[in-house]
């Protein structure tokens, strides 16, 4: 039984606790389009990030996810006063429609706007957009890395080549910032495909170099190092994994689908879960690796979790009941309505970032790096 | 603990072998140097040690090579972790997670040891390399001696027997060279290990080795104490050249071993060198207008951060000035600012009545020449001949100038081979030649000596006197206090982006112990160089 | 930084809002005409609930010009179309089906209908035309891509569990009261072989609609009514008889749209004011808890 102060005693969760809370308000924002409702949410996120997020820099690109949601609202709305934004009464203004020939008689450009069809396009943008926010949430708060390493061993393959992939981007682009710099030493005043060819033979000879060090390095250290299994033993757990990981997309897709025969959807999540547990364990026991000092799933983590899977439940309780103001309707202008136990629920979310243990800080301080010696 | 027995190896589609027929073996807790000419095989010999020749490497072993008992034959390097621990040249490129402490417990999480063993491991090996304040930094975040470090406590980790490591000190300025070299000493005399390192830059290892193995060139290992295998190797450190030159026996093998030998050490010895090369047609008449350039108050920011503080420098044509400073001091972003193409916030360069920074960069290159650090990543063509072409190209100048600057250079390359295939040395004679193309009447070059052996420093210096006979004016950034010696007429020290001292190569070298050559050390100033000393020596004997 | 953006956007749409909210009414009473329109200036607009249940409904929109959405809307009826496509596709008439109405598609028998992407095939409203007299014709076009015929009609029925084939017609024959019979109706290129008989576009005796198309006969016993002869092969409608008609209404004693979506769903009055407050309330928090964190890492 831990005490209260030592449960907030400051530590870094488990990343995957983040990711089912992330993952359970995007769930419930993919069920509507109500604007208060993604306000909230948004409004949500934004403050867990910003209260419990470390120092770490992958912890400060959230930034760049609001952008990327603003972006996709203005596109929408864009693309609603460019392709089509005369529907319904209010007439905002008139711009003029450009003709098409007669074989694209079913597009139309510009011409009137009206101020349905943009809160239409407001509507629906606002819903992507919470999504992208609260996947830009999660990996503000989750180090990816950690995530990665917390995978089942089965996937621990997979999960160090995309680790190393991910490193390899940064190298990437200082290969190319050098290229370039040495470029303008020669000289070259070659232009287009030439200039390519400057820039990317030699980064990919680079990159290959480094590929060929790092494998040679990883593989003189250990890793690889897999326990006696025989080939039919790999081939069913692999199988098993693939069909359970299988079962688990038709399920997921099914159940937030809401078109689809339910069959496919509790069910086939249900079943393809289980199948690809088997799997994994089947394939995990022949491994014979450690984990220095793996993140524990503890009371936060528990709480964490709970909350973005009971935000979920709310939305999808009452999408079954209350249908009408989860999707306002558009027939007439007027302010979208709201029930409260949307909203409530929506608040529910808010628990981790008072119900959690704060982040490590002072860790990461780096000092300040040198790109010339 | 290891051992070689009748061991061959040639890679596939080689010509001739690598490793032919070698039998050797290594003692428990030694520490053994590995020498030999780029390219001679000795990347290979340590490659056979824990197995990556040949399973990772290709190609066709024969013989029988025991680490600890255990026979590489069917194992491959992952199976021989936990015995062999290996160290790269380039430890950013082996590094495989992102903090310091994940990175010394990822070798441990390979073999699966038990995870409070793995705790306690990692706290032992922070404390035992003196890293215990890094443990939660990004790897990419420390110092290249810090990395080096952290690269060696992440194999030891795994507590192998073996530690191989291949030139660990190229890349590292001397201090931190100092540090990695006194860790591996300790772990040798405290630890017990056995450790086999490769090395260039000998002068710095060879007083803590036990044995050096030469690998000859021919395929063949020859291993045996340091001061009998010293006595025959044509590439030897300036003290050893010093010891043969005055015939002592047995060989100095440290500077302490030769300042303990009797005076007088050397017979008739002049006072003084000659002065260096008095018949040079340079007009020493400063820089400007004559080819060379004048530097006032440059000023290199990198945001917040200050790397060249106000730095006022002045070459004349047909000297060469030696740039050095500890990693991060400013070099090559002064060189940078120098040539035009690289940042610069404030001061004023004059080469030849233009700033470089204001000219394009074709017409930049004409007056000032750049070497970078990473020279080939000029090199994008698939022959050397294609270099050259485009080099003239580039240049506008007469086909065949950069081939026939090539030849003069280095002799002998073949114009078929991909410039990849070249040796280091005659990657940077080729850069070399397709930069002076333009015939930059100033020319520089950064961190040249990186990466090569002794005979490929006697080639470039030989490229730098030519370039200052000819009139260039030539600056050479670089650690390596012993060329600094043969080559430099003038040095200037850099430190925290500001000129510390600037004069004749003699009063600088000789002013700090740290910088100063070997030669130095034992003979006293003003000699430098073991040419100096033969060249007083032979005119002596022949008047 | 992002918050206040979004804020004062909302802020521009609220007053573009609140300058613009139509009345709610049902079938709006000022738009449209009842039954059938009395001359070829306006446009027919038949509404078939089908298996939905509410029966069928006949109103006149006077201006018989603009597209199919122009009549369907001058005619008075409340249409909401889908979030994805505004109104290019129309999803609820008069508000049905509504939110929460369970539709009994092929497959979910409970399915709802959100209009927030394009209705299943097995469960939409089928959009028909016709010319006066002539025979529904399923449109290939959408509501907003075609103009409509002066004079004609304009059917709108709600397909449920129907093949692609055999989307049920409105069941209103397109034939104005009083109108002259259209020979030869030939309509749309359709292929199917068509009787010139005139006998059998014509209703039948017995319905006030009828007109001379009987004429033919001579006092004795009336001709057996001739059947609807089927031109098969093709699976083109006979044009329809007056006399088949269910019972329409005008629509004018249907509920208020807005009254029934606002009783569907448990609104709270206030719900909107508080999650407006939510908002800004974290985002104020956020701001602060932001500062106080950036200076405990700049103190340090």
């Amino acid at each position: 039984m831990t005490t209260l102060s030592a449960y907030f005693l400051p530590r870094d969760l488990h990343p995957a606790a983040w990711w089912v809370w992330a993952l359970g308000l995007a769930t419930a924002a993919s069920r509507t389009t109500n604007p208060w409702l993604l306000a909230v949410v948004i409004a949500v996120v934004c403050f867990v990030v910003v209260a419990r997020r470390s120092d770490a820099p992958w912890a400060m690109a959230f930034r760049m996810y609001l952008w990327l949601a603003a972006l996709v609202v203005v596109l929408r709305v864009g693309f609603r006063i460019v392709f089509g934004g005369g529907e319904g009464g209010t007439v905002l203004v008139t711009l003029p429609e450009i003709p098409l020939p007669a074989w694209a008689a079913g597009i139309r450009l510009f011409g009137a706007v009206s101020a349905e069809s943009l809160l239409g396009g407001l509507y629906d943008g606002l819903r992507l957009a919470t999504m992208i926010v609260c996947i830009g949430g999660a990996n503000a708060l989750a180090n990816p890395k950690r995530l990665l390493a917390a995978m089942p061993s089965a996937l621990y393959e997979v999960g160090t080549a995309v680790v190393v992939a991910l490193s390899v981007f940064p190298q990437l682009a200082e290969s190319v910032q050098r290229v370039r710099r040495a470029r303008a030493l020669r000289g070259n005043r070659a232009k287009g495909r030439k200039a390519l060819r400057a820039i990317v033979i030699p980064v990919l000879e680079d990159a290959l170099d480094r590929s060929l060090q790092l494998a040679s390095s990883m593989d003189s250290r250990g890793y690889g190092r897999a326990g006696a299994a025989t080939v039919q033993e790999r081939l069913a757990s692999g199988t098993l994994m693939v069909v359970g990981l299988i079962g688990v997309c038709v399920g997921v897709y099914n159940m937030l689908d809401g078109t689809t025969p339910r069959v496919l959807a509790g069910p086939a999540l249900i079943a393809g879960i289980v199948v690809a547990m088997v799997g994994f364990t089947l394939a995990g026991r022949r491994v014979a690796r450690t984990r220095y000092r793996p993140d524990r799933w503890r009371l936060a983590e528990v709480v964490t979790a709970f909350s973005g899977i009971a935000v979920a439940v709310v939305l999808l309780a009452t999408s079954r009941v209350d249908p009408a103001n989860l999707n306002p309707s558009l027939t007439t202008l007027s302010w979208p309505q709201l029930a409260w136990a949307p909203l409530c629920g929506v608040l529910v979310g808010l628990t981790p970032a008072w119900l959690t243990p704060p982040p490590v800080v002072g860790e990461n301080e780096t000092p300040l790096q040198e790109t010339a010696a | 603990m290891i051992t070689l027995d009748s061991v061959s190896f040639s890679y596939a589609g080689a010509a001739a072998p690598s490793l032919r027929d070698v039998s050797l073996s290594f003692e428990e807790g030694e520490l053994v140097l590995v020498v030999g000419r780029t390219g001679s095989g000795k990347s290979t010999l340590l490659g056979t040690l824990n197995g990556l020749v040949p399973h990772f490497t290709g190609g066709h072993l024969s013989g029988e090579v025991r680490v600890a008992g255990v026979s590489t034959r069917h194992r491959p390097p992952r199976e021989l972790a936990n015995l062999v621990g290996v160290v790269g040249q380039d430890p950013l490129a082996g590094f495989v997670t992102d903090t310091v402490e994940e990175e010394l417990a990822y070798g441990m999480e390979q073999l699966g040891v038990a995870p409070a063993v793995m705790r306690r491991r990692v706290e032992d090996t922070l404390d035992l390399l003196g890293i215990a304040d890094l443990r939660r930094r990004p790897l990419r975040a420390l110092s290249g001696g810090q990395q080096q470090r952290v690269a060696i406590a992440s194999v030891l980790t795994t507590h192998p027997e073996v530690l191989v490591l291949d030139e660990p000190t190229s890349a590292l300025d001397p201090t931190a060279a100092e540090e990695v070299l006194a860790t591996l000493a300790r772990l040798v005399h405290d630890l017990g290990k056995t450790i086999v390192v490769a090395e260039h830059r000998m002068e710095r290892v060879v007083p803590f080795a036990d044995r050096i193995a030469y690998v000859v060139g021919d395929g063949s290992v020859e291993v045996g104490e340091p001061a009998e295998i010293l006595r025959r190797t044509p590439i030897a450190p300036p003290l050893v050249e010093l010891g043969r030159l005055a015939g002592w026996d047995p060989l100095p093998l440290s500077v302490r071993d030769a300042r303990r030998h009797p005076p007088p050490r050397f017979d008739a010895l002049p006072t003084a060198p000659a002065p260096k090369r008095v018949d040079k047609p340079s007009n020493r008449g400063g820089g400007g207008g004559g080819g060379g350039l004048t530097a006032r108050g440059v000023v290199v920011r990198y945001g917040a951060r200050v790397a060249v503080r106000g730095v006022d420098l002045a070459l004349s044509s047909g000297e060469v000035t030696a740039l050095m400073g500890r990693n991060g001091s400013g070099k090559s972003s002064l060189l940078w600012a120098l040539q035009g193409s690289g940042p610069r916030q404030g001061g004023s360069v004059d080469a030849a009545g233009a700033d470089p920074r204001d000219l394009s960069r074709a017409d930049a290159r004409r007056r000032v020449g750049l070497v970078p650090q990473s020279a080939s990543d000029l090199l994008y063509l698939e022959s050397v001949a294609a270099e050259c072409v485009a080099g003239d190209e580039d240049a506008g100048a007469a086909t065949g100038t950069c081939r026939a600057l090539l030849e003069d250079l280095t002799p002998g390359v073949d114009d078929a081979l991909h410039p990849r295939d070249l040796s280091e040395g005659q990657k940077l004679a080729l850069v070399l030649a397709v930069q002076l193309a333009a015939a930059p009447a100033v020319m520089l070059l950064d961190e040249p000596t990186r990466g090569l052996d002794y005979t490929g420093k006697e080639v470039l210096a030989r490229m730098v006197s030519r370039l200052a006979t000819d009139g260039h004016a030539v600056v050479v950034a670089t650690h390596d206090v012993e060329f600094v010696a043969t080559v430099a007429d003038r040095v200037v020290v850099m430190a925290e982006g500001e000129i510390v001292s600037d004069g004749p190569t003699a009063d600088v070298l000789t002013a700090s112990p740290a910088f100063a050559p070997q030669v130095a050390k034992v003979l006293g100033p003003p000699w430098l160089t073991v040419a100096q000393v033969r060249d007083a020596l032979t005119s002596e004997v022949s008047p | 930084m992002i918050r206040r953006l979004l804020g004062s956007v909302a802020a521009s749409i609220a007053l573009v809002v609140a300058g613009a909210v139509a009345p709610a009414s049902a079938i709006d009473p000022g738009k449209g005409q009842p039954g059938f329109c009395r001359d070829d200036s306006g446009v027919t607009v038949v509404v078939d609930f089908g298996k939905l249940g509410g029966g069928v409904v006949v109103r006149c929109a006077p201006r018989g010009s603009g597209t199919g959405l122009d009549a369907l809307k001058g005619a008075g009826f409340q249409i909401a179309g889908v979030q994805r496509w505004g109104e290019s596709f129309i999803c609820r008439i008069e508000n049905r089906p509504s939110a929460k109405e369970k539709v009994p598609v092929a497959g979910n028998p409970d399915y709802r209908e959100r209009c927030v992407d394009t209705p299943p095939a097995s469960g939409y409203w089928s959009y028909w035309h016709a010319s006066n007299g002539g025979r529904w014709e399923y449109s290939q076009w959408g509501v907003k891509n075609r103009t409509v015929i002066p004079g004609g009609f304009e059917g709108w029925s709600f397909s449920l569990n129907a093949s692609a084939d055999a989307n049920p017609a409105p069941r209103v024959a397109p034939t104005r009261p009083g109108h002259a019979p259209a020979t030869a109706p030939a309509q749309g290129g359709d292929a199917g072989p068509t009787s010139d008989d005139p006998d059998e576009t014509q209703a039948p005796a017995g319905d006030d609609a009828s007109d001379s198309g009987s004429s033919a006969d001579d006092g004795t016993l009336p001709k057996p009514r001739p059947r609807e002869k089927r031109t098969a092969p093709t699976a083109v409608p006979t044009p329809g008889d007056p006399a088949d008609d269910v019972p329409f209404s005008d629509g004018t004693d249907r509920g208020d749209v807005e009254t029934a979506l606002r009783e569907e769903s448990d609104v709270g009055t206030y719900a909107p004011w508080a999650a407006g407050g939510a908002v800004a309330l974290l985002g104020v928090l956020g701001a602060l808890t932001a500062r106080r964190r950036r200076t405990a890492r700049d103190g340090r």
